[in-house]
This record gives C-alpha cells, structure tokens and sequence, in this order.
C-alpha cells in the first residue's frame, strides 16, 4: 500500500464515503430546502416572514450570542426589512457564492416541518447516491 | 460563533456521531490560539467538522438533529456542518481537535 493510500484509510476517507459528507451535499441541501421555503414565501409571505422575524427575535435576545457575535443575524434582520418578498425569494434561492453564504445564516429553519425537512433530505441523498 | 457555542457543538457531535475526537474545521480552530478571534469568524453561524471514520449513518445522524435547519439550529441559532476527511476543502487542513475534560469542565482545543 502507498504511503497516501495508507493515510486516507486512516482517516476513514476511502472508497465508501458517505455523499451526506461533502460540502456539495451540505450545500444542495441548504438550496433546496430554501427552494421549498421560497415557494411558501409566494404561498403565505406573512406567515414566513413573521417565523424568520421570530427566530431572529429569540436568538438575538437569548444568551448563546453575545453583542459581538449578532452580524450575520443583523444582516438578517436588514434584508427583511428592506426586501419585498420577489428580492428575497431571489436571495435564498441565489446558487452563486453569496446566496449560499446567506443561506448559511438563514433565518427561514422551521418555515417548513420536520417531516418536510426530511423528506427534501431523503430527495437530496437520493439524488447524490444515483 | 463564540468559544461557548462551538464547545457545545462539538460535545453535540461526539455524542450525535459517536466519534471521539471531532475534529474542527475552517476558521474556528483560531479559538485555540485566542479568545480576541476576527469579526468574521464569529460571525459564523455554523461549524464544520470532520468526522473521521464515520459511515453514512453518523453523517445522517448529525445532519437530522444538530444540522442546518434542523430543530437545534432553530432553537439555538446555530448548527453544525460536518464533511468526510477527503471533502475537506483546500485551505480546511489547518483543523483541530477538540477535548472536554470532565473532571473541572474545562474544554482544550
């Protein structure tokens, strides 16, 4: 065995990795979640927009961030204030690099159920295994 | 990110993945060298790490319970982002492990 094959065994990163540990897995995931939630932003704009609002209430005045910490989610907070629903929808399903930086810090996670959740989970395993 | 939330993550992940020794990625390894990191670092909702040896199931496991947009990310605000050892991407390689000493509760890294 050579010396590189002996070094990728070791760390477990051989022929049989799991697609769900990639960072193009991670990020197909994240726009096509965002691809469900823009259609219920067109579908009911007032619910998702006060569900985005309220995890941005909870999370910037709960204890785990602390005022130096508060940029990404006050991004947040400027660009739904700013945005009319088209731009938005425009902005969480953007497959450029900037898109995927903001939906990293996305404030539509429980827009859609668990079970939605997993099932654009299920699509998205599905689809990296073909 | 803070130095909190990424400890608490990665007890998270040793317990989710059952790997012992996550280890960190990107640009939350700085915290080992100082608690004054970049703006940009902290600015961070996520922490990527790599888990090594795990199959599909630890990468499922911590994608459904600790990752994005999951029922964690939505009540703490952030989450957790793990890649395989060979996913890394260039410029990754600078990651750390992470230990929680139980006997005073400290946490090196």
């Amino acid at each position: 065995m050579k010396a590189e094959e002996t070094i990728t065994t070791a760390l477990g990163g051989g022929v049989g990795v799991s697609p769900l540990g990639s960072h193009a897995f991670l990020d197909e995931f994240a726009l096509a979640y965002h691809r469900a939630v823009a259609d219920r932003l067109r579908a009911e704009p007032s619910v998702v927009l006060e569900h985005a609002r309220w995890n941005l209430d909870r999370w910037t005045e709960g204890d785990a961030f602390r005022p130096g910490d508060l940029a990404s989610l006050e991004e947040w907070w400027q660009i739904l204030d700013e945005a009319g629903v088209g731009r938005l929808v425009e902005l969480i399903i953007d497959a450029s690099d900037e898109g995927q930086r903001l939906r990293s810090s996305s404030p539509f996670v429980g827009v859609l159920s668990p079970e939605e959740r997993m099932e654009i989970l299920a699509a998205c395993e599905q689809r990296a295994t073909v | 990110m803070n130095r909190e939330q990424l400890f608490d993550l990665t007890e998270r992940v040793k317990l989710v993945a059952g790997v012992e020794l996550p280890v960190i990625v990107g640009s939350q390894p700085l915290y080992a060298v100082t608690p004054h990191v970049p703006d940009i670092v902290k600015r961070s909702v996520e922490c990527g790490f790599i888990l090594l040896a795990a199959g599909p199931s630890a990468f499922r496991a911590v994608i459904e319970q600790i990752g994005f947009a999951s029922s964690f990310q939505e009540t703490h605000g952030y989450y957790h982002r793990s890649v395989a050892a060979r996913q890394t991407r260039r410029g990754e390689a600078y990651g750390l492990g992470a230990r929680h000493d139980d006997a005073d509760h400290r946490h090196t890294i």
